[in-house]
């Protein structure tokens, strides 16, 4: 079990944030600008809180008041940026390998499955200008998996594909979840993301956490208006 | 007939000095972007110093500090029983301290362009600082390192200024190609002169042309790949 409870000063307002996730789908759900970027970089090491706790299980990432900061490279946990960051003079293959420190066969055996999983056994070889936004999303989501994290996070995964890719890896990242039995944790600002993909779903307002609004409601209506 | 030393010493000293320059250079820039601490500023313009000074100005600091008297000077002299001042090795420093400015500036400028979510995402697969700079932040900054070393080796190559102050002009010891031309002109040996000047130019010519062609080439793959 994943537990955050942090504070952290920001230009224009202050994240507080206290939430636990067990192995589910927990989804960080609020307009842009709302924090939810730096609660996912907060739990993976990128960025430091001003006060608080990360704990997963017994394992303290983080800890204010006991000046702990594990750096990011022992936390073992998966992110999958907005835009993938899959490394652009690298092809498809030493992308995904690149987290794995010794390939035993056990890890073989995992990125076979994933490969197939993922359907990008064809793409191994290329290199990423080469790809589609789903193909990128896909490797990308392969390349986090195979370094077997503990908790895995998702920047707006889906936010830069059209609408029928979307759908597709909305599945297969439910898909991935369920085999993975890890905690996802999903940042969208797409209400209609968020109830489809999340077990548990987090709204966020100017860095704090709020009640399911009649705003968002409104959100969604007005969206719909417009589509 | 032609003296060759000066053009190989310059030769010489010019790749000896573009080895300091690219380690300090890179680990200056490298540590300027890395960290944030008070003095920032001050050895941000402590590092450029050296392009806007007149090289004479470079060359007289360089002398207090390894003449005889000069901090630098006096540990050689004292614990090595061995000299800098006026050997080739006064030349490798004040081609080093010369050509800095241009390494530091183009290095910055690469490793500002390298994406941090990049390494950002190298840090959460598990990689070390080490692993993140060398399998990801140098890969990717490359053409602007490739740049300002060419550009680097010209300068330390073309230094004039500060090697007469630290190095003089022994010829067969310290004697490079710069200052065989002014001495070969001052003399009034202008075939002498010429021939070095074309040697010079063709040397310099040839790097900085062969640094167009590639950054040109570089840019078509890239665009080809939708990197820009």
């Amino acid at each position: 079990m994943l537990t955050v409870d942090i504070i952290k000063t920001l230009p224009d307002f202050r994240l507080q944030l206290n939430f636990t996730v067990a192995n589910s789908i927990l989804v960080l759900l609020g307009p842009s600008g709302c924090g939810k970027t730096t609660t996912l970089r907060c739990i993976a090491g990128l960025t430091c809180p001003d006060d608080g706790t990360i704990t997963f299980g017994k394992e303290i990432f983080y800890s204010g008041s006991n000046q702990i900061f594990v750096a990011p490279k022992d936390r073992n946990i998966g992110y999958m940026f907005q835009d993938y960051a899959l490394f652009p003079h690298m092809n498809v293959n030493n992308n995904i390998w690149y987290g794995v420190k010794q390939k035993t066969v056990e890890i073989k055996q995992s990125y076979d499955k994933l490969v197939e999983l993922l359907k990008i056994g064809h793409l191994a070889n290329r290199a990423i200008h080469q790809l589609s936004g789903g193909e990128k999303q896909r490797v990308a989501l392969a390349r986090a998996l195979i370094a077997q994290p503990k908790i895995l996070l998702l920047d707006e995964p889906l936010s830069a594909l059209d609408c029928d890719t979307r759908l597709e890896l909305r599945s297969e990242l439910k898909k991935m979840q369920a085999i993975s039995k890890i905690p996802f944790i999903l940042v969208t600002h797409d209400l209609e993301e968020a109830r489809s993909m999340g077990d548990q779903v987090l709204f966020i307002e100017r860095g704090l956490q709020v009640p399911p609004s009649a705003r968002w409601k409104e959100c969604l209506c007005g969206r719909e208006k417009l589509g | 007939m032609i003296e060759w030393q000066p053009i190989i010493l310059s030769v010489k000293v010019a790749l000896m000095s573009l080895i300091f320059v690219a380690i300090l250079g890179i680990a200056c820039a490298y540590a300027m972007r890395r960290w944030e601490f008070g003095a920032k500023a001050l050895f941000e313009a402590l590092f450029t110093l050296p392009l806007v000074l007149p090289p004479v100005v470079t060359g007289f600091l360089l002398l207090l500090l390894i003449g005889k008297r000069g901090p630098l000077g006096w540990i050689f002299s004292e614990y090595f029983h061995t000299k800098i001042i006026f050997t080739p090795y006064a030349a490798i420093l004040a081609g080093t301290v010369v050509a800095f400015p241009l390494m530091y500036q183009s290095t910055k400028a690469a490793f500002q362009g390298v994406d941090c979510q990049f390494e950002d995402a190298a840090r959460t697969l598990g990689a070390s600082e080490w692993r993140v700079f060398w399998t990801v932040t140098m890969p990717l900054a490359w053409p602007g390192l490739v740049a300002g070393l060419v550009l680097s080796f010209a300068r330390a190559l073309g230094e004039f200024g500060a090697t007469i102050m630290v190095a003089g002009n022994i010829p067969g010891k310290t004697q490079t190609l710069p200052l065989a031309i002014y001495f070969a002109a001052e003399s009034n040996d202008l075939g002498t002169a010429g021939l070095y000047v074309v040697i010079i130019s063709v040397i310099t010519f040839t790097a900085v042309y062969w640094l167009n062609v590639w950054t040109k080439n570089r840019v078509k793959v890239s665009v080809y790949r939708g990197m820009f």
